[in-house]
């Protein structure tokens, strides 16, 4: 098979199965949908893996061009692919998780009206964050950006019954809509620096300009503000939480393992860019772990399983950011991964705990699942290991690896990142012992015992558990005696940049097991106070509910972000708009255009009454007119 | 020459008629009589004869504003058969005074020498004052005529004054001799010639209903019977507007003079005062009286931004303008007949009533409006092409202006006709020769529109 | 030739209509009548592509003596706005056929003089010609909205008329003086007013005139204020008329007219003209984001996209103003569809207040899905029509000044803020009373749909076919500009 029809193939297969779904959304029965589904994916993630193996030796970037999409004067815009390690890694991801997350929605959706409607969105976001990930220039990339927008937007708000979801879903594409404007504008700059907007155009290009260079930085920046959109940092990061009204798998696939992560992806494709203005670097660290300790912070207050989710989401995404702005690019990228295994494991999980409990989200009424959901348990353990950090298990190598750059780069923020890390550990053991931990608090809907999901479900919870468990060989650290796989597989792709990283201090292995061993501690500490406080004192929430110091209910109200918003931000405009409406349309505008007809209307009124009917003043006013005329023409 | 004689007898033939009462026979007669005086005038186009030494010169000028004139008698003799219809008394007196005042207005077209000037309005006014009075029993009628006679009678006496100043100061009637005068002293007149000038442009202005010699149109146009109205709104305007035209022309030979400030404020009056007035107007007659008002504003511009094509412009003006009003007062007399007003409201719903009138109605209103592709417009357009040419652009600014502020008295009956709906609806019964004529006219309006080159640059 | 046909060729059926007075006739008369109107379109469109440079002229010396001649052509740029024209009036005609108007004779030969007009203004070649067409068109147009519309039309449609009459009369000035101001022998002619010699001054006069004529039609702010009420009065059809193809007089008219004889005083005073076309796109986003009633929010969207339109060209590079040139198009799809809801919406649930309506998706999906396609278009996915438009017009807008470019791209968010609050108060959430019984699309609905969408994605995906159209034409404009 030619390899431009394998490549065109990835993203058409999922889009494929939209069209068909989509097409007959009302008569396809589930049977065939849930074949349907899935199967596109998975012959995506064969077709990648084909594309893999048949050019596996040389993993030199290839560029695939399709035809010209847009053009106008020197602007050409092709539709064209790019595969390189960086967006082969993104395309198993998406996937290759994507697929698991859909075996499992067969399971999760089953009894759902909008079956085949649900797999030909998700089948339609496959599609455009493949596009998303393959393009080899910008605006190839911003079609998948809008595109995951759009569906996200669509299965936020999946049950459209309930104008909350729609509220969430909508708050979500507008904040989004803010990053892509940065984004828009970012291309424009770009494209008038560099007069194209093919990556390899411009980092060829970019290589010669001078660190800190001010355009750069501009440019950068403005990326930076789509990223911050798209992956939920601050101050653009509260969508993501109402994000959590969809679907369950959605907040798995979408608000976990990819979208969110398309602005780490961005930034890292971009990495020559972002070297070479470190101004936006220090900017994306401070950003990074502000996010980092916020979202953590609020986690621990959280009472939402799924919310607890999202929050971890958002911080763990703060991660992946500092590890960007240390140039830890490769960093990023294995934490991505191993984040969308873990992630999507522990969202599927909640999910399949939350289907066990028919539809029950509050963790003050579970507790003590462990006996009916073995299955998930033991799954949910692993995640819950393997986000906090603890060795063997996936994250610990990626965070260890993020935290030891960091470290490299600075000790202070290695300081915060650390404090982050312990946070992590406690919500999420909090969460996972108040779920599973002591016995049920909540009561069972009669018809609706507490049971194990189906195959379906546990199967795909089974499969990312190993890969969260195993994830971390991906890029096991040479002080452990790996080699670093991940690092040297896309080592190209950052090549470019490396010579601008000479910069950073080596570190002594010494040093490094000291980190380690510190963190590790922390860690351990974290989860033991969890333990105690949760399972051997047996505290529900409802107990810490009571007499907090007003610091803590401020955390626990989310620092009050969204009023904060909707102060600044939603009632002014709406206010501007009727402010404009009645009183600059009405009163200003328009009344000044009505005011010039009146004012004619008026002036004839008045004329009119020159019209006497009186043939003297006619005589008179006739004579005055002569005399008039003589007078001027002639005394004068 | 021979159109005037034509039209003399006719004149005369029609008493006759009225004496060995042929009623029946006098409208037949009066059409062909037109029709015959039409070929006259056709015959001798692209000649320049001049009778009795030079007080009456036959040129293309003449000719040309002498068929808009006969063209435009014909048009309103068609009507009177419908409007005479139920009258019983003879009609001989009114016809016939109506075609002496036609052989005024030709006369006037083609004055070579002053007197011929005089003669013409006399015999053109003296007719008219009877006719606006024609209506003996109708108060409004005999108001119209004394006020027409009491002002009219005065300003000719302006116009007459200000020929023996003329005379006074170039020793001359003669437009030739006086022109050879003018150009002797080049540019600066002494006082005299200045105010005789003054004084006949406003008795010719009285005549057009210039501002602010306008007075009379109003009161008149609404008391006189309305196809006389029709009959004043067209020839008489037509053949006042020519008159002055003919002097600046012979005269000054087409340079401007002393007069052009003075024309220009009397223009830019006119134009403002007769639109902004049309806006108040509750009836479609005396709506129509300011409409023609403003129109001698406009014609009166292709006088102030004076060159060798003004002639053309104010033809072919002339003839788009006369066209369209007796389309407006021909619907006008049906709805008078049908609801004892012309009240806009009496218009409701009569695009529902009478689809047929209602279209020729709109059509005029357009073309008065001057949208394209009607007479109307191509009339505005040929004027302002003249008058930018001649650097007047402000003055055909504010003629702009009037002409949006003018929308919105014309489409007064449009909307009425067509978007509002009366509680009572009457359905005028008009006989077919009559709708026929309508037709006609409207597409007369829509062909000199289309066409604008069958009259534009014949004079 | 073929130029006159497509042009006389509605007029001669629109005196038919006349003489039939049976409505089905009338409608499958007016139908098939504007399909052949397409076809034509399109066999001048195959005719300009196979021979090009012919561009199809027809010339007629009308009146020598003023130097008018009736002529009439076809570049890349008017053969896509005829060819749009040629297209949306088949479908407003179509949408016409489930209401239910009094007088449909005088009704569909409105429509077709309508179709005419514009016609006759894209392809005149003579500027005198352009003007008569130019104000011919306003005179169905009124009527249109005049007779069949809403309850207090006759004040809001005299408004419209006044309002655009008092504009555009000036450009007849501006005209008239270019006239005499064209090398000898004076002509109308297009190149003859291109090649206009002018004083700074006098361009700065003639280029106020043309501006506020096109900027009243468009609308630009603060020229807007006819514009929502007359959207909302006029009957659908008319709602699609105006803003599906007559709005694009005006833009058409800067390109053709006003930016070749003025590029100069638009290169000194333009930057005034674009703040207000800019400040326009904020002014109508903002205003849209408060609108209850469905007609009224589109007004007001169509003025902001408009606004961007008009900003665009008249920064004058080849990217903006390509960007215009398909936008004209993708917004003309784009409206045309968006009214075509809104009156399948008001015929089912009897209003227009978004307030009464809801959960529309639950009843009508198909509805749902057709309207999601259509907005999308409308606030500029990529891969939809809009997207391709407002990408080329901001990239140039943002050359030519970046803060601009900030500015307009607001839009971007705006569009999204009002355009998907009103999908959610329209079709999501639960069924109101007004919309409890609501019927799904129709097989011929959903045909009438159909092409709109077909071009949201065609444009969307493979713009390169649209903008080849008027690309060699705008950039020789541009280059004369130069």
């Amino acid at each position: 098979m030619k390899m431009e029809l394998i490549v065109a193939l990835i993203p058409l297969m999922p889009l494929l199965g939209f069209l068909v779904l989509g097409a007959g959304f009302r008569t396809i029965p589930r049977k065939i949908t849930a074949w349907v589904g899935p199967g596109v994916i998975l012959a995506s993630l064969i077709l990648a893996l084909v594309l893999f193996f048949s050019n596996g030796k040389n993993t030199g970037p290839t560029e695939y061009h399709f035809f010209t999409w847009i053009s106008a004067g020197e602007l050409r815009i092709p539709l064209g692919f790019l595969i390189d390690p960086l967006s082969l890694l993104m395309i198993f991801v998406v996937t290759g998780v994507g697929f698991i997350i859909h075996v499992y929605s067969v399971g999760y959706m089953k009894d759902d009206p909008g079956f085949n409607r649900f797999f030909a969105f998700m089948n339609l976001f496959v599609f455009s964050m493949l596009l998303l990930v393959m393009g080899n220039n910008y605006p190839v990339m911003f079609i998948g950006w809008e595109g995951v927008g759009l569906c996200s937007y669509l299965l936020i708000g999946f049950w459209f019954r309930n104008q909350e979801y729609n509220n969430a879903a909508k708050k979500a594409f507008i904040m989004n809509r803010i990053g892509d404007l940065g984004f828009l504008l970012g291309m424009f700059l770009l494209f008038t620096t560099f007069h194209t907007l093919d990556y390899h155009g411009v980092f060829s290009q970019a290589r010669s300009l001078q660190p800190g260079d001010s355009t750069l930085l501009a440019i950068t920046l403005l990326l930076f503000v789509g990223a911050v959109g798209k992956s939920a940092q601050i101050p653009l990061y509260t969508w993501l939480p109402d994000a959590m009204a969809g679907p369950t798998p959605v907040s798995a696939l979408i608000h976990a393992a990819t979208m969110v992560t398309a602005g780490v992806y961005m930034v890292a494709r971009s990495n020559i860019l972002y070297i070479l203005s470190p101004v936006t670097m220090t900017i994306i660290a401070v950003v990074a772990l502000a996010t980092i300790l916020l979202a953590a912070s609020i986690a621990v207050f959280q009472k939402d399983i799924k919310k607890i989710l999202a929050y971890s989401t958002i911080s763990q995404l703060g991660y992946m950011f500092l590890a960007l702005s240390v140039g830890a690019f490769s960093g990023a990228m294995f934490h991505l991964t191993t984040h969308a295994f873990f992630k999507a494991l522990l969202f599927l999980g909640a999910g399949s705990v939350i289907h066990a409990l028919g539809g029950e989200q509050d963790i003050r009424k579970m507790g003590g699942l462990r006996k009916a959901l073995p299955v998930t348990w033991l799954t949910f353990l692993t995640g819950t290991v393997a986000i906090s950090g603890i060795p063997p298990l996936s994250g610990f190598f990626s965070k260890d690896e993020i935290l030891m750059k960091t470290f490299g780069s600075s000790s202070l923020l290695w300081l915060f990142a650390w404090l982050g890390a312990l946070l992590t550990a406690f919500y999420m053991f909090r969460m996972f012992y108040l779920v599973f931990g002591n016995q049920f608090r909540g009561t069972t809907r009669p018809g609706h015992p507490l049971h194990e999901s189906p195959l379906t479900m546990t199967l795909p919870l089974i499969v990312l558990a190993f890969l969260s468990f195993a994830g971390g060989a991906l890029n096991m650290p040479g002080l452990f005696g790996g080699n670093q796989l991940l690092e040297h597989f896309l080592a190209p792709v950052f090549s470019r940049s490396s010579p601008a990283l000479q910069g950073e201090l080596p570190i002594s292995h010494a040093t490094e097991w000291l980190l380690t061993g510190i963190t590790l501690a922390g860690v351990l500490l974290m989860i033991f106070w969890a333990w105690r406080r949760y399972v051997v004192k047996g505290k529900g929430l409802l107990t810490d509910e009571t007499r907090r110091p007003f610091w803590v209910r401020i955390v626990a109200e989310k620092y009050r972000i969204d009023e904060l918003y909707d102060f600044l931000l939603v009632k002014p405009s709406l206010w501007l708009s009727r402010f404009l409406h009645d009183v600059v349309e009405l009163r200003i505008i328009d009344r000044m255009v009505n005011g010039i007809g009146q004012a004619a209307i008026r002036t004839g009124n008045l004329l009119r009454y020159i019209q006497t009917g009186n043939v003297g003043f006619y005589l008179f006013v006739m004579v005055l007119g002569v005399i008039l005329i003589m007078f001027f023409n002639i005394l004068i | 020459m021979t159109a005037i004689i034509a039209l003399t007898v006719l004149g005369v033939l029609v008493l006759f008629f009225g004496v060995i009462k042929l009623q029946k026979l006098l409208l037949p007669l009066i059409l062909t009589g037109l029709i015959l005086t039409m070929a006259l005038l056709l015959s001798d186009w692209n000649t320049v004869k001049s009778f009795y030494n030079g007080i009456l010169v036959v040129d293309n000028t003449f000719l040309s504003f002498s068929m808009v004139l006969v063209a435009s008698t014909f048009l309103i003799f068609s009507l009177a058969a419908h409007y005479y219809r139920g009258v019983q008394r003879p009609l001989d007196d009114i016809y016939g005074v109506m075609i002496f005042a036609l052989t005024g207005a030709v006369m006037i077209t083609g004055y070579g020498n002053l007197i011929l000037l005089f003669l013409g309005i006399e015999t053109l006014s003296i007719a008219l004052y009877v006719l606006a009075g024609s209506h003996k029993e109708a108060i409004t009628s005999n108001e119209a005529t004394l006020k027409y006679f009491l002002m009219g009678s005065f300003l000719s006496g302006f116009l007459l004054f200000g020929i023996a100043l003329i005379y006074g100061a170039t020793g001359s009637l003669q437009l030739e001799t006086i022109a050879v005068w003018v150009s002797a002293c080049s540019g600066n007149y002494p006082p005299l010639f200045q105010a005789g000038l003054f004084l006949l442009i406003v008795g010719l202005a009285f005549k057009i209903a210039i501002v602010p010699f306008h007075f009379w149109a109003p009161d008149v146009y609404e008391g006189t019977p309305t196809l006389l109205t029709a009959f004043m709104a067209s020839v008489v305007k037509t053949a006042a507007i020519v008159a002055m035209y003919r002097f600046f022309h012979q005269v000054f030979q087409g340079n401007q003079g002393v007069w052009g400030n003075t024309l220009w404020i009397l223009a830019v009056l006119t134009i403002v005062l007769g639109n902004f007035t049309g806006l108040y107007q509750p009836n479609l007659k005396r709506m129509l009286a300011y409409s023609s008002i403003s129109h001698s504003g406009y014609m009166l511009l292709a006088v102030v931004a004076f060159n060798p094509d003004s002639g053309n412009v104010l033809f072919f003006y002339a003839a788009a303008y006369s066209v369209a009003t007796i389309t407006a007062f021909a619907v006008l007399i049906l709805i008078r007949e049908a609801h004892g007003n012309d009240l806009f409201s009496s218009m409701n719903g009569l695009g529902k009533t009478n689809p047929l009138e209602a279209f020729c109605l709109t059509i005029a209103m357009l073309s008065l409006t001057g949208i394209p592709p009607l007479a109307g417009f191509m009339a505005k357009y040929y004027l302002f092409v003249n008058a930018i040419g001649q650097g007047t652009i402000w003055l055909v600014i504010i003629a702009i202006a009037g002409s949006v502020v003018s929308v919105a008295y014309y489409f007064k009956p449009i909307i009425a006709m067509y978007l509002k709906t009366s509680s009572s609806p009457v359905v005028m019964k008009v006989e077919i020769p009559y709708k026929i004529h309508l037709i006609f006219m409207t597409l007369l309006t829509l062909l000199l529109g289309v066409m604008p080159f069958l009259l534009i640059g014949k004079t | 030739m073929l130029t006159l046909v497509l042009l006389l060729f509605p007029l001669a059926l629109s005196l038919i209509l006349l003489f039939f007075r049976e409505v089905k006739t009338l409608r499958v008369l007016a139908f098939t009548g504007t399909l052949a109107e397409l076809a034509l379109a399109i066999a001048a469109f195959v005719q300009y592509k196979t021979s090009c440079h012919c561009n199809l002229l027809f010339s007629f010396d009308w009146l020598d003596t003023l130097g008018v001649s009736l002529k009439f052509g076809m570049d890349g740029i008017t053969l896509l706005l005829v060819m749009l024209t040629a297209l949306l009036v088949p479908i407003i005609v179509f949408s016409t056929f489930s209401h239910h108007y009094s007088s449909p004779a005088s009704f569909y030969s409105l429509i077709l003089l309508m179709e005419m007009a514009l016609i006759g203004v894209f392809t005149a070649f003579d500027g005198l010609v352009f003007y008569i067409f130019w104000e011919m068109a306003l005179i169905p147009a009124w009527f249109i909205c005049a007779l069949w519309g809403g309850n207090n039309r006759i004040r809001i449609t005299f408004k419209f008329f006044i309002y655009t009459f008092a504009g555009s009369i000036l450009m007849l000035v501006a005209l008239i003086y270019l006239y005499f101001k064209t090398p000898l022998p004076h002509a109308f002619d297009f190149q003859a007013l291109y090649a206009a010699a002018l004083t700074p001054a006098e361009q700065t006069w003639i280029f106020l005139a043309f501006f506020l004529a096109f900027a009243i039609k468009i609308p630009v702010f603060p020229f807007h204020t006819w514009q929502p009420d007359t959207y909302t009065e006029s009957p659908a059809a008319g709602s699609m008329l105006l803003a599906g193809i007559m709005l694009k007089m005006g833009l058409f008219g800067m390109i053709r007219w006003m930016i070749p004889i003025c590029s100069q005083s638009i290169r000194q005073w333009g930057d005034m003209a674009i703040i207000l076309a800019i400040t326009g796109i904020v002014y109508a986003s903002l205003i849209a984001l408060r609108q209850n009633d469905l007609k009224r929010l589109i007004a007001w969207s169509s003025i902001a996209h408009a606004g961007l339109m008009a900003a665009a060209l008249l920064v004058m590079n080849l990217k903006a103003s390509q960007g215009a040139m398909i936008q004209m198009v993708a917004h003309g799809i784009n409206i045309t569809g968006l009214f075509l809801i809104t009156d399948l919406i008001q015929r089912r649930a009897g209003t227009r207040n978004i307030s009464d309506l809801g959960g529309i998706a639950l009843r009508a999906p198909r509805l749902a899905a057709f309207f999601m396609v259509i907005l999308l278009g409308s606030i500029a996915l990529p891969l939809t029509n809009g997207f391709v438009g407002e990408f080329l017009m901001l990239l140039g807008i943002f050359e030519y000044n970046a803060l601009y470019a900030a500015i307009a791209g607001l839009t971007m968010i705006f569009g999204a803020v009002y355009m998907l609050w009103m999908y959610q108060r329209v079709m999501l959430g639960k069924t109101q009373p007004a919309t409890e019984g609501f019927q799904d699309l129709t097989l011929a609905e959903m045909g009438m749909l159909l092409p709109l969408v077909i071009l949201i994605f065609w444009m969307g995906c493979y713009p390169s076919f649209f903008l080849d159209i008027p690309f060699p034409d705008v950039q020789q404009i541009l280059y004369f500009v130069k």
